[in-house]
Formats: C-alpha cells, structure tokens, sequence
C-alpha cells in the first residue's frame, strides 16, 4: 500500500513529460491530447454511472454547452481562455442543475430519457441559433493560446490537459473515498435503509450530476482547442454513447478503467480502419459483451490478471492498479467480547443526547414523538386504523400484536417510509406526515428494521459511518480540494464511529465485511448505525428476531442502556420476555387498531390479547392443557 | 401426496429451514404452526418453487418437484394462497377468479360453474363480483384469495397465514369454510401462527422452531400439549397453572 | 380556417405515431419495468423491410405491413433475451439501458450496411396527393395514420381487457409471483409483451415513412419524442399515452408553423421537464404512497 503511494504520483509526474519523447504531432497532439480531454469527460460520467448509478446518454450535449460557450466567447468577444473555460464550465454545470432537478427526482429511466432528449435539443438549437453559433458551419476562428512565452499550441496543448486530466481524476477519487462515496455505496445496497439512515438520495444524486456536468464543461472548453474548429456533427447522440461505451469497456469506478477505457475507443477506430464499416455494431457488441461478461471492464481483468501473477509473492497486494475504495485503516483495539459496555465510558461521548428546541431537555418522561389517529388504507385494505401512540424520552414503549395487525406499518409510517392517509405525527413541535426518511433521521428520529437492512458490503465501521453523514457539514468542495476541514470532518467521525461500535459491544469489528458477522452482531451494529444519528427516538423493529438467548441479553442491555440517556424507544417484538422485562408501557394492535394499553403486566393478563394471538378457543386450550 | 424429506434452505445469508420433514397424505388436512420468523413461509415458498433448496427433496405424488417453477408447480394442480393474500388490485373479483383457471383448458361454461361454487361459498364475493379487488376489506381479500386458489380444481392446497391480519370474526368466517373444503375433500397444508385454530381444522400437525420440526403429532394430541403452549406463544399469557 | 384543421390533422398524425410508440413503452414498462432504448432503431428495421417488401419484391403495401409486423415480433424475442433477461439478472438499471442502446446501434449498423446509408422515399399506399374534404386539404397517409394506429390500440387495448391472456398480462405486471402461483408463465408472459411492443414499432415505421423518408437514422428522432409522451401521459397508462402524443404532436406543428421548423422539437422537451416538475407519474399516472 505504502509503495503504491509512491508510485504512483512519481508515474503521474513522469507522464507529463512525454511530449519530449516524440515530436510526432499528430500523435501527441491528436491522439494523446485527445484522451486527456474525453477523460475528463468520462470521470465525470463515472461519478453518474459508476458510483450513483444513473445513465447519462446526453453527456455530449453539456460537452457541446461547454464547447460552444467557451468557443463563441473567444471567437465574439475575445475573452480570454481562462474566463471563456470557467464560463464552459459554467454552463454545464447550470444545464447539470436543468436537467437533474426534474429527472432525478424519480426512481427509474427518467435521466436516461431526459438526457437523450436533452442531446436532441442541443444539437437542435446549434444548428438553428446561427447567428450565435454559425450554425451548420461551424466555429472556425479560434485564437491561439498564445500568453508571452507560455505557449498551449501543438504539442504543447498537451501540458495544459495532462495536468487537468490529472487534477480531475484526483478530484474524482477524492469523492469516492469520502463520505459522498460511502453515501453512493450505500444507496445503491439498500436505498432505503440509506435514507433512513439521513441520506438524501436526491441530493446526492444530483450532486454527483451537476458535478460530472462541471466536468463535461471543461472538457468542451478544452476540446475547441484540439481541432481549432467545433461543429454540431460532432456532438450528437453517437458521442454520447462513445463515452459511455469508454466509460464501461474500461472499467467503472477506477481511475485506470476511465483512462484506458478512452484510450481504447478513441486508437480503436484509427487501427481497425478496414472494419470502419462495421464500428457502430463492434462497439455495440462489446458494449453488450463487456456488460454481461466483464462487468468490471478491462482494469477488473488487468487487476485479476495481476493478482493472480502476483498471488505468493509475499508482502505484496495484489492491488496493482489505482482502484478507488476507501480508506482501510487498521482498527485500534476495543471491547469486543459482544457484551456492550457501561454507560458513561470516558472520552468521546458517543451518544450525544439530543436537546430539542422547545422541549425541556431534562423532561424524562416529556412526550417526544407522539401520533393522533393516524391511518393508512392501501386501497380497502385500512393497514393502521386511528392509532394514537406516544413515545417518551427515557422511556420503552412496546408496540405488539399478531402477525399482520400493523406493527412495521407503523413503523414505517413514523420513519417516513409511507405517507399516512389520514392522521398526524408530531415530532418537536413539527407535523411529519409529509417529511422524508432522511429529514426525519435528521430530525433525531433512527430505526432499524425488521430484516436487518446492512450495507452488506460494506465494512463495520463504514456501515457506522454512513449514520454519521449528518455530522460532515463540508459540502461537495472541501472534499474535493482536500481541505484541512474536510480531513478533519473524517476523522473526527472515525472516531465516534470507533466509540459507538466500543459501545454496542463490536470495538474490534471495525475491519471485517458487514455481511460476515453473525446475526446477532449485525443487529448490534444496526442499532449502532441508528445511534450514530444522534437521535431523540428509536425505533426498534423486531430487534430480537433470530437471536439465541444470550444475544437477546446484550440487546436488552443496550436497550437499557439507551433509556438511561434519555432515549425515547419504540420497541416492536414478539419476544415477550424481552418485552416483559424492558418496557414501560405497552400498546397492543391487532387488526390495525389499540385493543389495549398499559402496562405490560395489565396488557398480559387482558382478554382481548389472549384471544388476539391465540385464537378465541383458548379457552378450551387453556382448560385440555390442565386436563 | 406430499413429501418433504431433510429440506435445507437458505433465506439470504441466514439458514432458514435446516432439515425440515414432513408428509401429507391425501385429503389430509395437515397444519405447521410456529412463532414468526420460525421458517413456515419459507416451507412453503420453497414448496411452490421460488426458492431452492440446499439440500433435501420434495416430492408429489412419488414425483420429484425441486427444481421446476412456480407456474409449472401450480399446473400440477398445487394452490399456494401466499401470506398477504396478493389479490390482482387493478381486476375485478370476477376478473381474479378468471385467472385461478388460467392454466385449466376448459370450456367457458365449466369456469363460470366453478365460479358459481366458489361464489357459493363466498356469498360476500358475489355482491362484489365487478368490484376491484384492490378495494375489498382485509378479509374480502382473503376469501378472494382462497376462491382464486379453488379455481384451479387444486388437489392440494397450501394456506400460509390466511388469519394475518383479519378481525376475529371474520377469522372464524375463514376457517369455517377452510372446515367446509376439508370436508369436500381437498387435501391442505395450512401453516398459521394461531395454534389453536389450525389444531382445530387439521388432522396432523407439526411444530417448526428455528428451521426445524420440533414437535408432531396428530392434531387432537397437540391441543392437549402444554409444549406447544410454550413453543410460541412466549409468555403472551402466564401459563394458568405454572409456579412463577 | 382551414388551414388551422389541417395543421391540427397533422399534428394529430404526427401524434398518433408518437402514441404508438410510447404505447409500446407501455407494455414493457408495466411488465418488466424496463423501456426499449432500441424502439427507435426498431421502427426503422420495420421502415425498411417494408420498402423492400413493398418496392423490391413488389408484393404491396399490406404485405409490407404484415412483414414488418413480423420482424418486429422476431427483433422483440431477440430483445428480450439478449438484452433486457441478463441485465435484469443483474439488477441494475445501468444494465438494461445500456443494453437496449447498444442492441440500437448495432441494429442501426446493420440497417447501414444492407440498405446502405441513404435514405429513400417510401411510396405511399394510397395516393400522395392531398384529398380534398371541402376547403381542407389532408394527405392520404395521415387519415391511414390514425384510422390504423387508432385501431391498433384499441385492439391491444381490448385484447388487454377482455382475453384471459390480456388479463394475465395485467397481472403479470401487477404481481409477479401471485401470477406464477395462478399458473401463469411469468416469463413468457414478458417476452410476449416485448413482441408486441417490438411489432408495433416496426409497423409505425411503415406507416410514418411515406410522409418522411426511409433511413437508417429516421427512427432516433420520432423514439426521443416518444418518450417524452410516454413520461408526459403517464408510463403505465393506455389513454395517457395517446393524450401525451396528441399534445405533444399538436404543439410541434404549431411550433413549425408559427414560430420556426428549425425549433419544432423543443415543445416536447418543455413538456418533458414540466411534467417531471410538477407531476413525475405523469397526467394520468398514478400517485403512490410510498415516499421512498
């Protein structure tokens, strides 16, 4: 690892010089420059593709609104390249915003579709705007990047984009191994766990959209200085798909797929000159192949390759080529034995208790989190039928009753996941019917659910960590210029995340996948990705399901644990002894609606219970038991 | 006519049935009861061919039927009512109905007789017979649900929590007529959380905890036993005349 | 007046080919929730095979149609298992995107390499001169048009709703399982719901080339605005459909013909956006209750 981190900026450095190599100007300039330029573009795509997993098949379209503004501000108004480039830049990032406010709202085709049109109308609008764009003509009269002594033209372009190309690649797998790339690994796993978790899958989305769009900008503002000449030809719906197909055959999510991705489909053509007829259908048929059969493209098989050569070699990863995935750092030693530890450890204080605006903050006992009538019908079916329930802090309220009668209808009802068709929830003096899961995670409200809902592959730590999203305040460009804030951010929620695992009984976990541990350790670390949003409330879906009975006892611990600081909890069980033991005060649905409430001894002894679980000939049971 | 030898099946990463076995014989009526999340879904979703097991066999009629797909395993005249009911929401009742006899090549005039059965014994169904099913209370679904299985003319039928969910009144309706199909003669395999209500409708019974079968017996015995109170209801109700 | 009527039979044309289109999004969409990013290109094969059936083997038009219809059926199976079957094995929506594009662009090469790259007229069935209706004017082609896009989905429509295979395609893309549970063959089910909306395409591509011309390129265009149609009238909903394409029809030729022809494929990407703005289901589509 220590050794890639050498190599591999002496061999970024190294690359710059390679127009010293050879004069020949065609190659530097057109092929090599080239790259550079369609790179860029395509690590922007990746961020889409690769890590939020949306199809852009209109990148051309912002390359061209990049490309055109840059060009008609030089050619029109003499600006100079600096200006004309941030002004390409710009505007596609503005079309970014356009275009991914409506598309990504949905979850569906909907980018792909509006990304095409897109294209369309772009294409559309250079062919007809000619007074702004000379239209079918073209854009010929491009001035020299001449400043003093620093010359970009010819072969000299390529010191210009290299160096961009590079920053931008950088800039990409900053992104991935931050908390914006765990935040796409998880929305891809498990979208609503992720938002329940506080991520907000839109704002994400469209983050990653606006910025790949910010990137095909500039690569259109570098691309007008390739061939000192744009036309709308150029940008139509085929290059859209050339950088997909770029973007796939090479590899996603990797730095040496985007470049050897868009080496590839910009050389191809040039040496299989006698199959030109035929390159539409080959690059169909590997962008087919590649999907199906070599999904990680063609640095997933240089990466195998050269693992399995490397395989023995001792000391050495297999790791050869840059790969983005975040950092692994190796975990310090903890409580890990599965029995949580005490409350009130020292130092970091991981379950910071939250103090509500307009709540007394020592109120134990203050209602936090409180429904009135609150229903949801799916067409006749009436799921949840005038429930009114109310969490206090500091307080366990079981909610039980047989299989169906609505539990986890509740539950999703209150974390957001279903809008409720009639009824309130109230929340801190706010109405929550309407909010999101992610607003309401923000709000202080936490789950988990009823099949454990982990970001399989995904380690421990990181599975914490997405619940930390709430504490990086950074934004998009901190992390990308790897400021000392967003460095520190990292950290610091490392940090909690390691207490919060010491907490729940998981210390020295941190390292291993989440899909590898047993049952009852992934619900521990499900309720220690809940606590890591700093909630008022929990809710606990069926926290015991599957458990053995020692695993039960770490729950109850932790359960414990949690209202002595104040947490509110929503207990879902079947469990009764678990129930039995932890609640304060318990309601009981069956049918969708509160047969009863109260205390848990009352609620065991009352008739209608009974007879909800077990049937109304209990009674007879009851009597042929003791026969 | 159903046999279920050592099954071993996989929910995801988490071992749901680890060697499950049990028979039906013909018109049988047999019910697994069990707490949640003890395996019965997954018996009989691996049954109906959703998912496959890991090891064991299951066999109809001396036939094996691993291996083959849902929609093969109901042309073999096997009616799975799944747990949630899963009517068609956009179709009519009538329209449901329809589609239980899909697979039959029959005439018209056959289906629409049995339909006047099934109607027959779901007098509710057949004031709503246009309506949507989508917009049926919780147990009109259910009844729907049962009526589109019959349509099939199954020789074996599987019932996988038909009371989730419904008001005990019209959990009695249910299991009132699930007594009537008995009594005609079709074989069942009911899997139910209400112990006592399956008990009462079976002939044979088996107790399923954590993947495996704990318990079997004929229905009557099972009542009786102070086991299966424990097994699964937990301590819902102290048990009357336990010390503590 | 009259001149208005015309310009609204057009566009009612125009619509309808849009709606037809979409209306095969439709089938798949409820299905199999995937689109066919190749509809486009499928049209075109469907264009061309017409005209050589029509033109080089001098069989007519009808034959052509019925042709067309056919390998529109044969491309709908290849589609379905080349393209849209292993991508959905692998869940992405990524996959079958990109499968139905690359399945186009290889189709649109070798729609090149056999009919070459020009594009040729396609001699219209009836006459190719405009009927006289009183003062109205209307080409031949554009009455053909609706009258048989009209029927054609008013037949599916009515297949959809009144045959038992039309209802087990209904509920086939209401729930899967309960329908493999009803004896109902999932798969093929969606397979047949690919040759249907894979035929349709191809026959629309017979019957818009005698009002434009016949090309490997000629489908890219009238594929983009039918998605717009389909997302404007609502992906799931028939008569959605056939709204989204009138609208977004009319407003096109109103476009060319009162503000500029250069800009007459902007409306439907307005709509587009608007529609995803204010309400992403589409006019007749239906809201949900899950947020999520």
């Amino acid at each position: 690892m220590d050794r890639r981190r050498i190599v591999l900026p002496l061999l970024a450095v190294a690359c710059c010089f390679v127009p010293l190599l050879t004069s020949n100007e065609y190659y530097v300039h057109s092929v090599l420059a080239k790259v550079c330029v369609y790179t860029i573009v395509i690590a922007g795509l990746d961020l889409v593709v690769g890590y939020s997993g949306d199809v852009s098949v209109g990148h051309a379209g912002l390359f061209a609104a990049g490309a055109y503004t840059t060009a008609i501000l030089m050619w029109k108004l003499h600006l100079p390249f600096p200006l004309a480039a941030l002004a390409g830049i710009a505007m596609g990032a503005l079309f970014g915003l356009l275009l991914g406010v409506p598309a990504l709202r949905l979850r569906g085709p909907y980018l792909a579709v509006a990304t095409i049109a897109f294209g369309l109308i772009v294409q559309t609008f250079v062919n007809e705007a000619v007074s702004l764009t000379n239209g079918s003509q073209g854009i010929r009269a491009i001035p020299p990047l001449r400043y003093g002594p620093i010359d970009f033209e010819g072969n000299h372009f390529y010191y210009l984009v290299y160096p961009l190309m590079v920053l931008s690649l950088l800039a990409v797998h900053r992104l991935a191994v931050s908390y914006w790339g765990r935040a796409f690994a998880a929305l891809k796993e498990n979208a609503v766990a992720a938002e329940c978790s506080g991520i907000s899958r839109y704002r994400y989305k469209l983050g990653a959209f606006i910025l790949s769009a910010a990137f095909a900008g500039l690569g259109g503002a570098l691309f007008v200085h390739i061939d000192k000449y744009i036309g709308p030809p150029t940008f139509s719906e085929q290059l859209s798909i050339l950088f997909l197909i770029a973007l796939i055959f090479g590899g996603v999510r990797s730095i040496a797929g985007n470049i050897i991705g868009t080496f590839l489909v910009i050389v191809l053509p040039d040496v299989f000159n006698a199959v030109a007829d035929y390159q539409l259908m080959i690059f169909g048929g590997l962008l087919l192949f590649t999907l199906y059969f070599v999904p990680q493209g063609i640095a997933g098989v240089l990466q195998a390759a050269t693992r399995w050569m490397l395989r023995g070699r001792a000391g050495l990863r297999g790791r050869a080529l840059p790969h983005r995935e975040p950092h692994r750092e190796p975990m310090p030693a903890g409580a890990g034995n599965g029995v949580p530890a005490a409350p009130g450890g020292n130092g970091v204080d991981a379950i910071a208790t939250r103090t509500l605006a307009g709540l007394d903050p020592a109120g134990r006992g203050a209602g936090l989190l409180t429904t009135h009538d609150l229903t949801i019908a799916f067409g006749g079916l009436v799921a949840v039928n005038k429930l009114d329930l109310e969490i206090r802090a500091g307080q366990v309220h079981a909610l039980i009753g047989p299989n169906g009668s609505g539990k986890s209808t509740t539950v999703n009802l209150l974390s957001g996941i279903y809008r409720p068709t009639g009824g309130s929830i109230r929340f801190a003096g706010r109405e929550l019917e309407r909010a999101s899961p992610h607003l309401i995670s923000r709000l202080g409200v936490a789950r988990t659910f009823q099949n454990v809902a982990l970001f399989g592959e995904m380690t421990v730590l990181e599975n914490v960590l997405v619940g930390l999203h709430h504490t990086f305040k950074g934004g998009l460009l901190p992390v990308l210029l790897g400021t000392r804030q967003a460095r520190r951010e990292e950290r610091e929620a490392r940090r909690r995340a390691e207490a919060l695992l010491a907490f729940v009984g998981l210390g020295d976990l941190g390292a291993e996948r989440a899909r590898s541990l047993p049952y009852g350790k992934q619900r521990l670390l499900e309720i220690a990705r809940a606590l890591a949003q700093d909630p008022a409330v929990i809710l606990l879906d069926e926290p015991a399901a599957g458990l053995t009975s020692g695993e039960i006892a770490a729950v109850d611990t932790l359960i414990d644990a949690l209202r002595a600081r104040g947490i509110g909890i929503l207990l879902i069980e079947h469990h009764m002894d678990l129930v039995m033991a932890v609640s304060d005060e318990v309601t009981v649905l069956d049918f969708g609606q509160r047969i009863a409430q109260g205390k848990p001894e009352e609620v065991q002894r009352d008739e209608r219970v009974i007879s909800a679980y077990l049937g109304t000939t209990v009674h007879q049971g009851a009597a042929a038991a003791d026969a | 006519m159903l046999e279920v030898e050592g099954l071993v099946v996989n929910y995801g990463l988490v071992r749901a049935l680890r060697g499950v076995s049990l028979r039906v014989g013909d018109g049988q009526a047999v019910c697994v009861i069990g707490s949640n999340g003890a395996g019965k879904t997954t018996l009989l979703r691996t049954i109906s061919g959703f998912l496959a097991p890991v090891a064991g066999s299951i066999t109809l009629n001396g036939s094996s039927i691993v291996g083959l797909r849902p929609h093969q395993i109901a042309r073999l005249r096997v009616a799975h009512v799944p747990e949630g009911r899963h009517v068609f929401p956009d179709q009519s009742v009538h329209d449901n109905l329809l589609l239980g006899a899909f697979s039959r090549r029959r005439s018209r005039a056959e289906i629409d007789d049995d339909c006047e059965s099934v109607f027959e014994l779901f007098p509710r169904l057949k004031d709503r017979r246009g309506q949507l099913a989508g917009t049926l209370s919780g147990g009109e679904q259910q009844m729907l649900a049962i009526g589109r299985a019959l349509m099939l003319k199954p020789a074996m039928m599987m019932l996988d929590e038909p009371s989730m969910g419904l008001a005990p009144l019209l959990i009695e309706e249910v299991f009132r007529r699930l007594l009537e199909l008995k009594r005609r003669g079709i074989t069942m395999l009911l899997v139910e959380q209400l112990a006592y209500r399956a008990l009462e409708v079976a002939d044979y019974a088996f107790v399923i905890e954590h993947g495996r079968i704990e318990l079997h017996g004929p229905a009557a015995e099972l009542q009786r036993d102070p086991r299966v109170r424990a097994a699964y209801l937990g301590n819902a109700a102290p048990p009357p005349a336990a010390a503590g | 007046m009259a001149d208005l009527i015309q310009l609204i039979l057009s566009g009612v044309a125009l619509g309808m080919i849009y709606a037809l289109l979409a209306f095969g999004y439709s089938i798949t969409f409820s299905t199999s929730r995937t689109i066919n990013f190749a509809q486009g290109e499928f049209l075109m094969l469907g264009a061309l095979t017409g005209l050589t059936v029509d033109v080089r083997l001098h069989l007519g038009y009808v034959m052509a149609v019925a042709a067309a219809a056919g390998i529109g059926a044969v491309l709908g199976v290849v589609l379905e298992r080349v393209a849209i079957r292993p991508a959905l094995r692998t869940g992405s929506t990524v996959a079958w995107v990109l499968a139905t594009v690359a399945l186009g662009i290889v189709a649109r090469n070798a729609a090149e390499r056999i009919w070459g790259t020009d594009d040729s007229p396609f001699p219209a069935p009836l006459s190719s001169e405009p009927m006289r209706l009183g003062p109205i004017r209307v080409l031949p082609q554009e009455v053909l048009i609706i009258g048989i896009a009209g029927l054609i989905m008013i037949a599916v429509e009515i297949f959809r709703r009144r045959s038992i295979w039309g209802k087990a395609v209904t509920a086939v893309a209401a729930d899967n399982e309960a329908a493999a549970l009803a004896g109902i063959n999932v798969p093929v089910t969606i397979t047949a719901s690919f040759v249907i909306s894979s035929a349709i395409a191809a026959v629309s591509g017979v019957l818009v080339a005698p009002l434009t011309l016949a090309g490997p390129t000629m489908g890219t265009l009238l594929s983009t605005k039918a998605y717009a149609v389909a997302i404007v009238g609502g992906l799931q909903s028939g008569i959605g459909v056939i709204v989204g394409g009138l609208l977004i029809g009319l407003c096109e030729q109103f476009t060319a013909r009162y503000i500029s022809t250069g800009y007459k494929d902007t409306p439907g990407f307005i709509l587009l956006i608007l529609i995803l703005l204010i309400k992403p289901a589409g006019i007749f589509g239906k809201r949900s209750i899950k947020k999520v």
